[in-house]
């Protein structure tokens, strides 16, 4: 006979106590989610935390490194600065130094970016006739950062096999 | 071994509605201290409400629920705001919400400490007559980590007058417990009981 004793937990608990056990859970939930939708309030930036992933930025950062973003609208974006943005179309945000930039009167810009490790510029990469990024495709602009730490996340990405055992 | 199944047929002796036989006596791992705890706590409820057939009342644990709720529904208001209007629009909304949530969680640690603190049980001895106001009975315990000494500590406070008498006792959890974690209901039932006892006593006495 099976005697599952877990169950026997969850009988003995009246509807208040297995209310409470599940709004504890919820809580846990909410604390994580809210301290990520503070930072992106405070930081301006959808994304305000990213791992870099691919090495594309040696020797300034390795794939792994964890980046801290803000995209505030008082700072203008400025020529030898990293930011991270995303290409149309694609989900997988870029983390490049930033060459030329076009600037009209009211504050538009049109900037081209390059990989300090890379031979070429990054036209390459961009949509099909496009030639430069604007202002939107910014996620933002990197403002610290700690080594090693998003290592994790890429085992996670190139290994789906550990993600699923979890 | 023995001792506590022999124990626990002598405590059906003594009370007439007593059901912790039915149920398969209490058994928990006697090294956790949090599991130790619960179990004492439990036991003490089911002295307080089968044996002097208090009503429980839930007010306070319903005030902690509803402030956790509250709170959840904060983030869910976030989550869902953000999804339906993507972020650089959703940011007051989000910054209303994150800032309610985090003025939540400082009223539940408020509530917590200083309305809860460790009272685990609030119940009414309805008066007999009817004509009376309740007289409300709390229990509340407390247990150190890695220590053995339990307190239970209970109040009365009497409807008519609103005088609030309270009473405690600390013992070392073994005194309830046998070798295999089994709670000896017999044992702490006698020993609640007491406590309950000078204290009714006691205001019958003023």
């Amino acid at each position: 006979m099976l005697s599952l004793d877990f169950l026997d937990d969850v009988r003995r608990m009246n509807k208040r106590q297995l209310y409470y056990q599940v709004l504890n859970f919820g809580m846990i939930v909410s604390s994580a989610l809210m301290i990520w939708k503070g930072l992106m309030v405070v930081t301006g930036s959808e994304s305000p935390i990213v791992v870099v992933l691919s090495g594309s930025m040696e020797p300034a950062f390795h794939r792994g490194d964890l980046l801290f973003l803000t995209n505030r609208v008082e700072d203008p974006i400025r020529v030898g600065e990293i930011v991270v943005f995303r290409i149309e179309g694609r989900e997988i945000p870029i983390v490049h130094r930033v060459l030329k930039i076009h600037e009209k009167e009211n504050g538009d810009i049109k900037f081209l970016t390059k990989g300090d490790n890379n031979s070429v510029d990054d036209r390459g990469l961009y949509k099909q006739g496009q030639h430069w990024l604007e202002k939107k495709d910014v996620v933002g602009r990197a403002r610290g950062f700690v080594p090693y730490i998003g290592i994790v996340t890429i085992l996670m990405n190139d290994y789906p096999k550990f993600k699923v055992r979890f | 071994m023995k001792e506590g199944k022999m124990a626990a047929k002598n405590g059906k002796s003594g009370l007439l509605t007593w059901r912790i036989d039915d149920e398969k006596p209490l058994k928990i791992d006697k090294w956790d201290g949090a599991a130790v705890k619960n179990s004492l706590d439990d036991a003490a409820k089911k002295v307080l409400l089968e044996k002097y057939g208090y009503v429980e009342n839930f007010s306070l644990v319903d005030g902690r629920l509803a402030i956790c709720t509250v709170s959840c529904l904060f983030a869910i208001v976030a989550l869902v705001w953000d999804y339906l209007y993507p972020f650089p629009e959703s940011k007051p909304v989000l910054a209303l919400c994150v800032v309610s949530y985090f003025i939540m969680m400082g009223v539940l640690t408020f509530y917590t400490s200083y309305k809860e603190k460790s009272i685990f049980l609030v119940a009414v001895q309805k008066d007999p007559a009817g004509m009376d106001p309740d007289h409300v009975w709390q229990l509340s315990s407390g247990l150190k980590r890695f220590d053995d000494k339990y307190t239970l500590r209970v109040s009365f406070a009497d409807g008519k007058s609103s005088r609030r008498r309270e009473q405690e006792f600390t013992e070392s959890v073994a005194k309830f417990f046998d070798e295999n974690g089994t709670l000896v209901m017999d044992q702490f039932e006698k020993r609640v009981s007491r406590l309950h006892d000078t204290l009714a006593v006691e205001k019958k006495s003023k």
